[in-house]
């Protein structure tokens, strides 16, 4: 059914929006390019789906894969943290791969390379989500929750401080804050809602395998955050809007044309997430919603 | 005496920043430390403060070793400082910079959800406090601009407002005088003295002599790292090796 | 352990360090000049692969039409910009970069008809392997030039986004040119010798010694020739450098050139060997970087120990543990690098610089 394609796209926006914001606390605030943002997304969809196969709710599963990728940010924040920019991130790229070939391995825990599959649909309320409007409904309550949630904190005094960071971590210190520490919690909070978007997904398409949380998936979440804005939650909800919808409509549009074959589809898809990366950091550093930055501050801090 | 600096030693790949460096800060009084440009004073600030390590040497506050002490921790101390060139939050409004300032108990993650009284009784009361100290520096009125838009000599009455809101029991000053206005300069002073009566203790770095004669207790003098003359104002005045060091200058 | 299983396990070792060592190589003179890590640099790699197998196979129209215009519109990239354009026109006018654009894109026109015809026909593995090399060098040149050369030296983050653009493009551009499905050289399977027991095949004898005398080529040239003093002089002080008259441009550019060539070399030789898909650039790319980091990134000797470390860690550490977690085997040890000793056992870096 025609709407059900576009309800299954605005799905897909609700779920990468939390995870384009949640990466967004993490870059923008600690200037932690993270190179392996899937691995959150990917052990928030596999706890939350052995807990769901195992029986519990959707919702304790969705809060645990939080509560797991959270645990997990605060042992790579902690370890990453201490290095400078670029080491900073390859180091996140190797523990990103690192949690998908332990996946892969995971023998009977995680089946592998086979995945999981058939991982139950969540209920609310005794009413089993079933059709795209539903999910739909049901994700999109979810992610305004989150986002919310994300500003709320960043407009209490934590966040403050946190912004403080961002801008200048030097004064903020020099301030009696520990900015360390500040910051390992910023990721463990990204890590935190990046695994409710993993379970999300999990549960949405019911059938989650290790390959689908590879170092590309990072890249498509790094190209949504830098494309919408660093710093900027609205740009980063944009950015997912854009990169989702944009290669969607390509689709579309080209098909009418040229038949294209699922792989190029792919192959054009990845060609313009790159070409957007170059342009933007060639010509617009800050991207779409993301302010100027001063001469003497890095993209990062 | 409250600050104790011995044997100070800096460098920078073959660069000697600062040498053999050793003085006292008595509390409750004004020090200022001046010299030539290069002469090594932000190093010492910076190796102070802790944003620097020394090769050599101790720092001893209130008697105790603070070197192995980070930043933050030293800050938590009651040391606070400026730096030479402004550092404040230039996206974020003028109270949100006193804001950050505030010792505030409610800043951790937990704390963003269990937003209690106590919690909102304590931001008020920050608040208040932030709007007395902005009052007492004329910025009051600005209170929601963003600290970027402030003019110069606004930033930097901004970033010693910050400084001073912790009621610190040091407060490093970093150049506070520089391209700063004659009346805006005398705002300065008086802040001073008055943080002076109230008890804290000021050490600053100045290249305006006047202002620094004017009103140090004490001056510190470096040059090349090392430090040549130490005194009341009316001595280092006529101190012929600080003379020559500022090569017959403002002294 | 038996002797057969010894050598066999050296052999191995010595294959795959010799791969990694030669894309160390890249990743380790960009970063000794530039201070910047190439994040490209493991597709330059596959583009190496996939060059040389569209030269040595009678490649399709389909595949080979588009590859010819990659091909040509690198060379004319390449070309163009030693051109300067500004002195054929007396004042600055709009239509000026739509006249360029035109001729460019009628050169690259011609030129592709040219490579149209080398690759329709199956060339012989040496002239493919030249080709694909200098290919590849002219494709680090224009990388470097279209994106890096603008973002030099800012901040560090914003280059290496860039690089990992560029990475994807690569990727992109290899997906849909010849397709996702694994190719190969059409190279029969060969008979395999037999030393000590342990069997090596001509192929893998190919490569570990091709792997050592391009090493040693290296050397020489850097330790004997003008440009390579030049290069040493660079990454040393890059001010100092350019006071005595080396004009760092130039050398930056050579510096690209080179490591892309060795990836080509590094790619042809695997290759060859095993199969190729647009993605086999990654993992032995961060293997590389792995290695370059052991060796102390921008110690050229460093990286190559840094390459064979690597190979005997892998190859030794499947032993003891499950062959799947292979390529972890790497990941732990850069990660171990990363965390405790990002200098490396021979880095010029102080440990300050790293360390935030």
């Amino acid at each position: 059914m025609i709407t059900d394609y576009f309800l299954s796209i605005a799905i897909m926006i609700c779920m990468y929006s939390i995870l384009a914001v949640s990466l967004n606390m993490i870059l923008g605030f600690t200037g932690l390019l993270n190179l392996g943002h899937a691995a959150f997304f990917a052990l928030g969809a596999y706890t939350s789906a052995l807990l769901s196969l195992a029986g519990f709710s959707f919702w304790i599963s969705m809060i645990s894969g939080g509560c797991v990728a959270a645990l997990f940010g605060l042992v790579i924040g902690g370890s990453s943290l201490r290095l400078r920019g670029d080491y900073l991130a390859i180091a996140t790229l190797g523990f990103g791969e690192i949690v998908r070939i332990l996946l892969k391995n995971g023998g009977d825990l995680t089946r592998g390379a086979l995945g999981l599959v058939g991982i139950p649909r969540p209920s609310f309320f005794g009413i089993v989500i079933k059709t795209q409007l539903q999910y739909f409904v049901l994700y999109l309550i979810i992610a305004v929750l989150c986002i919310f949630l994300l500003w709320c904190i960043a407009q209490s005094p934590f966040g403050r401080v946190l912004r403080g960071i961002r801008e200048d971590e030097l004064a903020v210190s020099s301030l009696g804050k520990n900015v360390f520490q500040y910051k390992v919690i910023a990721v463990s909070l990204g890590a935190c809602f990046a695994g409710i978007a993993g379970s999300l997904f999990a549960h949405y398409i019911t059938y989650i395998e290790p390959n689908s949380f590879g170092f590309m998936e990072s890249i498509i979440i790094v190209c949504m955050v830098v494309l919408g804005g660093l710093g900027s939650i609205a740009g980063s909800v944009l950015g997912a809007v854009l990169l989702i919808i944009f290669p969607e409509l390509f689709k579309m549009v080209v098909q009418e044309w040229l038949p294209v074959s699922i792989e190029m589809q792919a192959g054009i898809k990845f060609l313009l997430y790159g070409v957007i990366l170059v342009v933007l950091m060639l010509y617009k550093r800050e991207g779409l919603l993301g302010e100027k930055r001063r001469g003497n501050h890095d993209l990062a801090s | 005496m409250i600050l104790q600096v011995e044997g100070l030693h800096k460098s920078f790949g073959g660069v000697i920043a600062v040498k053999n460096c050793s003085f006292q800060v008595e509390e409750k009084s004004i020090t200022a430390l001046i010299g030539p440009n290069g002469a090594g004073k932000t190093t010492v600030f910076n190796v102070i403060t802790g944003f620097m390590k020394q090769e050599q040497g101790r720092i001893l506050w209130k008697g105790r070793d603070i070197t192995f002490l980070l930043p933050h921790q030293r800050a938590q101390q009651g040391i606070t400082r400026t730096f030479q060139t402004i550092r404040l939050f230039p996206k974020m409004s003028v109270m949100e910079n006193m804001l950050i300032a505030s010792p505030n108990v409610y800043e951790k993650v937990y704390h963003v959800f269990l937003k209690n009284k106590k919690m909102r009784e304590q931001e008020r009361m920050n608040r208040e406090e932030a709007l007395k100290i902005l009052e007492r520096v004329g910025l009051k009125k600005l209170q929601n601009e963003k600290a970027g838009n402030l003019s110069y000599g606004q930033q930097k009455l901004l970033e010693i407002a910050r400084a001073m809101y912790k009621e610190p029991v040091l407060l490093m000053l970093d150049e506070p005088a520089a391209g700063v206005n004659p009346s805006m300069l005398k705002k300065i002073r008086e802040l001073l003295l008055e943080l002076k009566k109230k008890g804290t203790t000021i050490l600053f770095i100045e290249h305006d002599m006047e202002f620094v004669m004017n009103i140090a207790d004490k001056i510190i003098v470096l040059d090349y790292g090392e430090e040549i003359a130490i005194g009341k104002p009316g001595e280092i005045r006529k101190n012929k090796r600080v003379i020559d060091a500022y090569l017959g200058g403002d002294v | 352990m038996d002797l057969s299983i010894a050598v066999q396990l050296v052999l191995n070792s010595i294959l795959a360090g010799g791969i990694y060592a030669l894309i160390a190589l890249g990743y380790t003179m960009v970063y000794g000049v530039l201070k910047f890590i190439n994040f490209a640099h493991g597709e330059i790699f596959m583009i190496g692969a996939y060059t040389a197998y569209a030269a040595s196979v009678a490649l399709p129209m389909q595949v080979a039409v588009p590859f010819s215009w990659f091909m040509s519109i690198l060379v004319v990239l390449f070309l163009a910009y030693h051109i300067p354009f500004d002195s054929f026109f007396k004042k600055r006018v709009w239509y000026q970069y739509l006249i360029i654009a035109g001729i460019l894109l009628v050169v690259a026109k011609s030129i592709s008809y040219f490579f149209l015809y080398l690759l329709v026909h199956a060339l012989p593995l040496w002239i493919s392997a030249l080709i694909s090399i200098i290919v590849c060098a002219i494709l680090g040149f224009v990388i470097e030039k279209v994106g890096y050369k603008k973002l030099r030296g800012k901040d560090r983050l914003t280059p290496l986004i860039t690089a990992i653009g560029f990475s994807i493009i690569l990727q992109a551009l290899a997906l849909l040119m010849f397709g996702g499905e694994i190719r190969s050289f059409e190279y029969k399977t060969q008979e395999s010798y037999e030393v000590f027991g342990a069997s090596i095949t001509p192929h893998q004898l190919l490569i570990i010694l091709t792997s050592i005398i391009i090493m040693i080529l290296l050397h020489l040239f850097l330790k004997y020739t003008k440009y390579g003093k030049a290069m040493r002089a660079v990454t040393d002080n890059m001010d100092v450098a350019k006071i005595i008259g080396i004009n760092p441009d130039k050398v930056i550019s050579l510096v690209f050139m080179i490591g892309s060539g060795l990836a080509a070399v590094a790619g042809i030789l695997i290759g060859i060997e095993q199969n190729l898909h647009p993605t086999m650039g990654i993992v032995p790319g961060i293997k590389a970087f792995t290695a370059a980091v052991i060796g102390g990134i921008g110690n050229i000797y460093g990286a190559v120990l840094g390459g064979y470390f690597i190979g005997f860690a892998e190859n030794i550490g499947i032993w003891f543990i499950p062959s799947g977690y292979k390529d972890a085997i790497a990941f732990v040890i850069l990660l171990l690098m990363l965390l405790l000793k990002p200098s490396g056992f021979f880095g010029q870096q102080k440990e300050e610089e790293v360390r935030a």
